[in-house]
């Protein structure tokens, strides 16, 4: 607002030097926020049980981790499973995912089971290990996890 | 079943409808709302719940990272197929709250606002890991309201119905109830009809009505006993009735006869007869009235007094003196006769005499007048009384004395000559006798005198001569009774009257003087005229023989005694001509 007010009190022959400086600020402020993605990105891996052979992109991971795809693409419902709020690693999961927030989280899958419009709410664990447990057991499986170990469970790589 | 409905008491009967009618209207109004209440109130409880369960399914979901609870609870919101919205609100970091989510239509913040006159809600808070907010749970109201009547109409089918069958009942009973009622009045028809041959075959259960049945069989054996009565009554009755009829016919034509005989004096009569009620109003008018102020009866009747007779000044002065006798029962124009001025149809004033009776009749007061017009006689009266001042001027205006005196003495009439001679004022003679006027003995005489005229009855004229003041006077006088109606004795007077004649005495001796000189004068002159005469004709005759006579000498003679004679005759014209002063005196000289 302060900007708009002080570029309409310049003389209009100064309008494109505004306009310039902008885009130079729009242009600096989105290199910092891909640089800062692109940090998070690489510490979390997405795994899935060993007899899933399902491809995901990282669309598809999103829209899955925010309820907005509940099949897999065999037809099988998938079984999402994360952090419980209590757990540290919630924390990183939140920051990589759903802006840093576990309320978030937590607030989202509320609305999305009080609407009804969750077909299978996430599975919640405490530790890494429940996690890849859980995961090494159901087929239809899919976790977030921070660290191994690795044998018990696939990897999934993501498609770009 | 015939026996249980006679059986009910008559008196229950009304006492029962009533009862009847305090059930159902209980029933109809209460039971309904009660039905309402109750409904309101486990829709309400159910909704409290399902907002504690849906916030107690919240509160465990985050707590504990589960939302199976929450699914299940949401199915259960689900479930309810009234629910017309959840809602959760979130506290954000101001204090406010902030609508986060709806189910299961999506809604905003304003559309919750405005919907919630139509709704039931019931909210409940939960708080967990830090996330606070309350639940809002809500049911249409139009929902509840359809649930009500659905239960309730199976009621008001069932009140409906039961007021149908209690209806049918009650007709039954009453119709069982009525049926000796329904007998009697059959039979009270058959009485009235004249049928008095009546079996009584019914036969109630109910004792009040058998009582009843009882007591009107006995009235019936009495009504024909009483007809019989009745009818030997009737016929004396009618006797006595119709010579009643005939003494009140009798009375009637009488009355009529009276009533023909009042309104023939009434129209007939010397006088109008005007009566009217208390707000003056004319009740009554007969021909006199019609004659005398020219408006025919069917005129005046009902119209007010005021308005017909009464000129237009005195209206006011009528219309006071009614409302002053009206309340305070005080008039000074009531039981007297009254002179007033009145007017016709046609407008012409006149003069009439009145005399108005106030007559209380009931209540009411009636104003009977009897008018007389008297304008005729007014007149009549006036002229009369000029008359009477112009025969009172000539008497005073001629100069004799007159005097007119009653049997008893007492002076009535006199003139103003009469007083005048005697110096003496009219006040001090009128009503009074000689004897207050004059000495005894002088009145003796004169009463003496009178008393010669009233016992003869005779009149006359009389000359007396008195020495008056030393002067020898001559008074000619008469004294005349007068009789107004000769059977009565109090009608006579006694006219006197009298005059000086002493100066016609005088001129009549002075004329008897002349007479004498007169005759005196003749007896001398007789001699005279005859002496010329005789030579005239002896002389004459002496021609006429033609003796030896000179004739010179003879017409000599002749002529001597004719200038004799010229000459006398001449005297006596002359002295003539003197007394009838025709004299003229011719004026010549002449020479002796």
């Amino acid at each position: 607002m302060i900007l708009t007010f002080h570029i309409k009190k310049v003389n209009s022959k100064y309008k494109w030097l505004m306009d310039f400086k902008r885009l130079i600020t729009g242009m600096f402020f989105t290199g910092f926020l891909i640089s800062l993605q692109a940090q998070e990105k690489s510490n979390y891996y997405v795994i899935c049980n060993k007899q899933n052979n399902a491809t995901l992109n990282e669309k598809m991971l999103k829209e899955i981790l925010y309820g907005e795809v509940a099949y897999w693409p065999s037809g099988e419902i998938i079984n999402l499973v994360l952090y419980k709020s209590t757990s540290p690693e919630s924390k990183k999961f939140a920051e990589s995912f759903f802006g840093g927030s576990v309320i978030n989280v937590q607030k989202h899958w509320l609305s999305l089971v009080f609407q009804g419009r969750a077909a299978q709410p996430p599975l919640f664990f405490e530790t890494t290990s429940e996690i890849i447990n859980y995961v090494e057991t159901s087929q239809n499986a899919i976790a977030v996890i921070f660290s191994g170990p690795w044998d018990k469970i696939k990897i999934m790589e993501l498609e770009k | 079943m015939k026996r249980f409905f006679t059986s009910i008491s008559v008196q229950l009967w009304y006492p029962s409808i009533l009862l009847i009618a305090l059930v159902f209207s209980i029933l109809f109004f209460y039971l309904p709302k009660r039905q309402e209440r109750f409904i309101i109130e486990i829709q309400q409880n159910t909704l409290q719940q399902l907002a504690k369960t849906t916030a107690l399914s919240i509160e465990f979901s985050i707590g504990n990272d589960d939302f199976e609870r929450l699914n299940e609870s949401v199915s259960h919101l689900a479930a309810q197929s009234n629910l017309a919205f959840a809602a959760v609100f979130l506290n954000n970091e101001k204090g406010g709250e902030q609508l986060f989510i709806t189910y299961p239509n999506i809604l905003t913040d304003k559309q919750i606002q405005e919907s919630k006159k139509k709704l039931f809600i019931k909210k409940n808070n939960f708080s967990a890991n830090g996330l606070n907010g309350k639940i809002m749970v809500a049911v249409s109201k139009r929902y509840i309201q359809n649930q009500i009547n659905e239960v309730n109409k199976p009621i008001y089918l069932l009140l409906i119905l039961s007021l149908f069958v209690i209806g049918v009942f009650l007709y039954i009973i009453s119709f069982q109830i009525t049926r000796p009622i329904r007998f009697s009045i059959k039979t009270i028809e058959q009485l009235s009809l004249g049928n008095y041959d009546i079996k009584f075959a019914i036969k109630s259960n109910s004792s009040e009505l058998n009582k009843l049945i009882d007591k009107f069989k006995t009235l019936t054996l009495n009504l024909v006993n009483e007809r019989k009565k009745n009818l030997e009554l009737n016929s004396s009755l009618e006797n006595k009735v119709k010579s009643r009829t005939t003494d009140l016919e009798q009375a009637l034509i009488k009355l009529e006869k009276s009533r023909f005989l009042a309104r023939t004096i009434l129209n007939n009569g010397l006088d109008a007869v005007i009566a009217a009620n208390d707000k003056v109003e004319i009740i009554e008018w007969n021909k006199k009235a019609t004659e005398i102020f020219e408006y025919e009866t069917k005129e005046a009747l009902g119209k007010k007094i005021a308005d017909l007779i009464i000129p237009i000044h005195l209206v006011n002065t009528h219309n006071n003196g009614m409302q002053r006798f009206i309340k305070t029962k005080e008039s000074n124009v009531f039981n007297k006769k009254i002179e007033f001025e009145a007017k016709t149809k046609s407008g012409k004033q006149i003069v009439i005499e009145l005399f108005v009776v106030p007559l209380n009749v009931g209540n009411s007061i009636i104003f009977s007048s009897i008018i007389r017009d008297i304008t005729e006689s007014k007149m009549l009266n006036e002229q009369l009384e000029k008359q009477r001042l112009l025969n009172i001027k000539i008497l005073d205006s001629l100069p004799l004395n007159i005097t007119l005196k009653t049997k008893q003495g007492k002076y009535l009439i006199v003139n103003n000559f009469y007083l005048n001679n005697l110096n003496i004022k009219k006040e001090q003679i009128i009503g009074k006798t000689d004897y207050d006027l004059y000495e005894k003995k002088q009145a003796e005489e004169l009463v003496k005198n009178d008393i010669e005229y009233w016992d003869d009855y005779k009149n006359g004229v009389f000359e007396e001569s008195h020495f008056i003041n030393g002067e020898l006077k001559h008074i000619l006088g008469g004294k005349y009774i007068i009789d107004i109606d000769e059977k009565d004795e109090n009608s006579k007077y006694l006219l006197s009257f009298s005059f000086d004649i002493s100066d016609i005495k005088k001129i009549e001796l002075e004329l008897e003087k002349a007479l004498k000189a007169k005759d005196d004068f003749l007896s001398v002159m007789s001699h005279e005229i005859r002496t010329p005469l005789h030579s005239i004709i002896g002389i004459s005759d002496l021609l006429l023989e033609k003796k030896e006579l000179k004739e010179s000498e003879l017409i000599n003679s002749l002529t001597f005694s004719s200038n004799q004679l010229m000459d006398l005759i001449n005297n006596i014209l002359d002295f003539s001509k003197i007394q009838s002063k025709k004299f003229a005196i011719s004026v010549f000289n002449f020479l002796f």
